[in-house]
C-alpha cells in the first residue's frame, strides 16, 4: 500500500513537472536562441548554444532603441502606479470614513466602471486626444493609464481601509490632526500591505499593456518596451538572432521581478477575481 | 458645543467632496464620456476627423449585410468555444492534483503562471516567429518525420487556433490559481467523512469538490464568455486580424484607424459592447438559477 502510494506520488509529481516543462520549453528555447546565430537558428529552429556571448544582446539593445524605450516604459508606469496609489488610498479612505450622500453613488459607479471594455471607449477618445495634442504623447497615455487603473484599485483600497479600526482615525482627530494628516500619518503606514499590492497590479498592467499603447503612441521615440518590440520586429523581421534577443530583452526585467517576487505578484495579479 | 460639532462635520464633508468628486470626474471624462460619444458616433458617418452627420441605423444596417462581420463574429464564437473548454478544463484538472502535492507546489506553481505576466506584445511575437513557416518548428516537426504538423500555422486555415493556443497558454495558468485558491477553502473533513463512507475519487470530485467550487466555476465562465467577445491583442500581434483570423476587435481596430470609418467602427464598438451585456445578463441569470 505505501509502496504503491509512493509509486503514484512519483508518476504524479513527473506529469506535473512535464507540464511545466513543455509550459516553460518555448520561452527556454528563445533563449538559448539568443546565443546563437541567425544562420544557425534558420537551419535549425531549436538548440543549445554552442557558446554563451552575449554579442546579440548588445546589438539588439542598441538597434532596437531600447534604452530610450525602457525610459519610456519606467516614465509611463512609475507616474500611472503613484498617481492611481494616491488616488486610490484617498479616494478609498473618504468611500469609507465620510458622511457623503454621493457615497453610494460613487461606490456603484466604480462598481459598473470595473466591467467597461477597451474598445467602448477607444474610437472617440483617440479622436478626441488627437484634437488635444495628447496623441503621441507620454502624459496622454499616462492619463488614460490612470483613469482605467482607478476603479478596481479605489474599490480594493476601500475594501482593505474598511478593515482599518476606526478608532484609529478618530484617536488622531482628536488629537487634533486635521484630514489629511490623519491620513498620512496613520492610515498609509497601516496600508502597506495593500500599497504593496495596488502597485504591482497598476506597474505590471501598464508595463504589460498593448492596446492603448500601440494607438497612442506612434511615433518610434515615445514607443513603450513592448510596443517598441512589436515596431522592431515589423523593421528587422528577417534576422531571427535578432528578434528572439529583443524579445528576451523586453520580457527580462518583467520576469526577472515576477521569479524574485512570486507571492506577490500571484497573490497580486489574482486579487479581486477571487472570493 | 453642538454648532461646533456640526461645523466640524460639514467642513470634513466638504474636504471628502472635494477629494472624491475629481478622481470620478476624470475616470468618467476619460472613460464614460467617450464611451457615450461611441453610441452617438454609431449613428454617425464620422471619418474620425471632420463633422458627424447623422445617417440614423445605416452603419448597423450596413453591418447585418457585411460578410466580414458575419464572419468575425463566427471566430468570436469559434474563440469562446475553445476558451471555454480547454483553459479551464485545463486549469480545473491540474490545479485539483497540484494542490494534493506538498514538495515542489510552489515551484511548479510559479512555472505554469509565467506565461501570464508576459506581455501579449512580446509573447506574440515570440511564437510568431517559432510559427515562420520556413525557420520555425516545422523544421523541427520534418526532420522528426512528423510532416503532418509541418504546417503554415499562421495562414488562413490555422491561424485563429494557432494564436488562441498562444494565448491559452498564457492564461490557464491563472485560472489554475484561481481554482487553486478555491480548492483550499474545501473543508477537508469533507472528504475524509466521504471515505469512511467509501466514496472514490471520482465520486469525490463529483459531489464534494466540483459543488464546493461552483461559484468559482460559473464566476470563471462568465468572465471567459464576456472577454472572448472583446479579446484583442494576441490576434492583432500575431496576424492582424487576417483572413481566418479577423476578429471583432480587429475589424473594429482596422475601421477606426486605418479606413477612416470611425463611425462604423463605432456601430461594432456599440454590437461588442451589446453581445457582452447580453451574454452577461443571460449567463447571470443562469448562474443565479444554478447557485440557488
Amino acid at each position: 500500500m505505501t509502496y504503491k502510494k509512493t509509486i503514484g506520488r512519483y508518476t504524479t509529481f513527473g506529469i506535473l513537472s512535464l507540464i511545466a516543462l513543455i509550459q516553460t520549453a518555448p520561452l527556454i528555447a528563445a533563449v538559448f536562441n539568443t546565443f546563437r546565430s541567425d544562420g544557425s537558428i534558420k537551419k535549425f529552429p531549436i538548440g543549445f548554444p554552442s557558446q554563451f556571448n552575449f554579442a546579440n544582446y548588445a546589438k539588439a539593445w542598441v538597434v532596437g532603441g531600447y534604452a530610450r524605450a525602457f525610459g519610456n516604459s519606467i516614465l509611463v508606469s512609475f507616474s500611472a502606479t503613484a498617481v492611481v496609489l494616491l488616488a486610490s488610498l484617498i479616494a478609498g479612505y473618504f468611500l469609507v470614513r465620510s458622511q457623503l450622500r454621493i457615497r453610494n453613488f460613487i461606490l456603484g459607479y466604480f462598481g459598473v466602471a470595473l466591467s467597461i471594455p477597451v474598445f467602448s471607449y477607444l474610437v472617440p477618445l483617440y479622436y478626441s486626444f488627437s484634437e488635444l495634442n495628447l496623441v503621441n504623447s507620454l502624459f496622454g497615455i499616462i492619463l488614460i493609464y490612470i483613469a482605467i487603473n482607478l476603479p478596481f484599485n479605489v474599490l480594493l483600497a476601500r475594501t482593505f481601509i474598511f478593515g482599518i479600526p476606526k478608532e484609529l482615525s478618530e484617536a488622531a482627530i482628536i488629537d487634533g490632526c486635521t484630514t489629511y494628516q490623519t491620513i498620512r500619518k496613520i492610515i498609509f503606514p497601516l496600508s502597506k500591505p495593500i500599497v504593496t499590492t495596488i502597485a504591482l497590479i497598476v506597474f505590471v498592467a501598464t508595463w504589460n499593456e498593448f492596446t492603448l499603447a500601440n494607438t497612442f503612441l506612434q511615433s518610434p521615440e515615445l514607443k513603450t518596451a513592448s510596443t517598441k518590440y512589436v515596431l522592431f520586429v515589423g523593421e528587422r523581421g528577417s534576422d531571427l538572432s535578432m528578434i528572439y534577443t529583443a524579445g528576451v530583452i523586453t520580457m527580462l526585467p518583467i520576469v526577472a521581478a515576477f521569479l524574485a517576487l512570486q507571492n506577490y505578484f500571484i497573490d497580486g495579479m489574482t486579487s479581486g477575481s477571487i472570493k | 458645543m453642538r454648532q461646533e460639532f456640526s461645523e466640524r462635520v460639514r467642513k470634513e464633508n466638504r474636504i471628502a467632496f472635494f477629494s472624491v468628486i475629481p478622481v470620478f470626474l476624470f475616470h468618467f471624462l476619460i472613460v464614460v464620456l467617450p464611451s457615450f460619444n461611441t453610441v452617438y458616433g454609431s449613428l454617425t458617418n464620422w471619418n474620425g476627423l471632420g463633422t458627424k452627420d447623422f445617417i440614423g441605423f445605416g452603419n448597423y444596417r450596413e453591418l447585418m449585410t457585411d460578410p466580414n462581420f458575419l464572419n468575425a463574429i463566427g471566430n468570436n464564437l469559434r474563440w469562446m468555444a475553445m476558451f471555454l473548454v480547454f483553459p479551464i478544463l485545463f486549469g480545473l484538472l491540474v490545479g485539483y492534483v497540484l494542490s494534493r502535492v506538498e514538495k515542489g507546489r510552489v515551484a511548479l506553481r510559479a512555472m505554469y503562471f509565467l506565461p501570464y505576466v508576459i506581455s501579449a506584445a512580446i509573447a506574440g511575437k515570440i511564437f510568431a516567429a517559432f510559427f515562420n513557416p520556413y525557420f520555425g518548428i516545422n523544421v523541427a516537426f520534418e526532420s522528426l518525420g512528423l510532416d503532418f504538423l509541418a504546417k503554415d500555422w499562421l495562414a488562413p486555415a490555422h491561424a485563429l487556433v494557432s494564436v488562441a493556443m498562444v494565448d491559452m497558454w498564457h492564461w490557464w495558468g491563472f485560472l489554475l490559481v484561481i481554482f487553486m485558491s478555491a480548492l483550499q477553502q474545501i473543508d477537508p473533513m469533507l472528504y475524509e467523512s466521504a471515505e469512511v463512507e467509501g466514496a472514490n475519487d471520482i465520486q469525490k470530485i463529483w459531489f464534494i469538490t466540483l459543488p464546493s467550487i461552483k461559484q468559482t466555476l460559473l464566476f470563471i465562465i462568465l468572465v471567459t464568455m464576456v472577454w472572448s467577445i472583446g479579446t484583442f491583442d494576441y490576434v492583432w500581434v500575431m496576424t492582424k486580424g487576417g483572413p481566418g483570423s479577423e476578429i471583432l476587435s480587429t475589424m473594429l481596430y482596422k475601421n477606426a484607424l486605418f479606413k477612416y470609418r470611425a463611425g462604423y467602427a463605432c456601430s461594432l464598438s456599440v454590437f461588442q459592447t451589446l453581445l457582452a451585456f447580453l451574454l452577461f445578463a443571460v449567463f447571470g441569470a443562469v448562474r443565479k438559477r444554478m447557485e440557488d
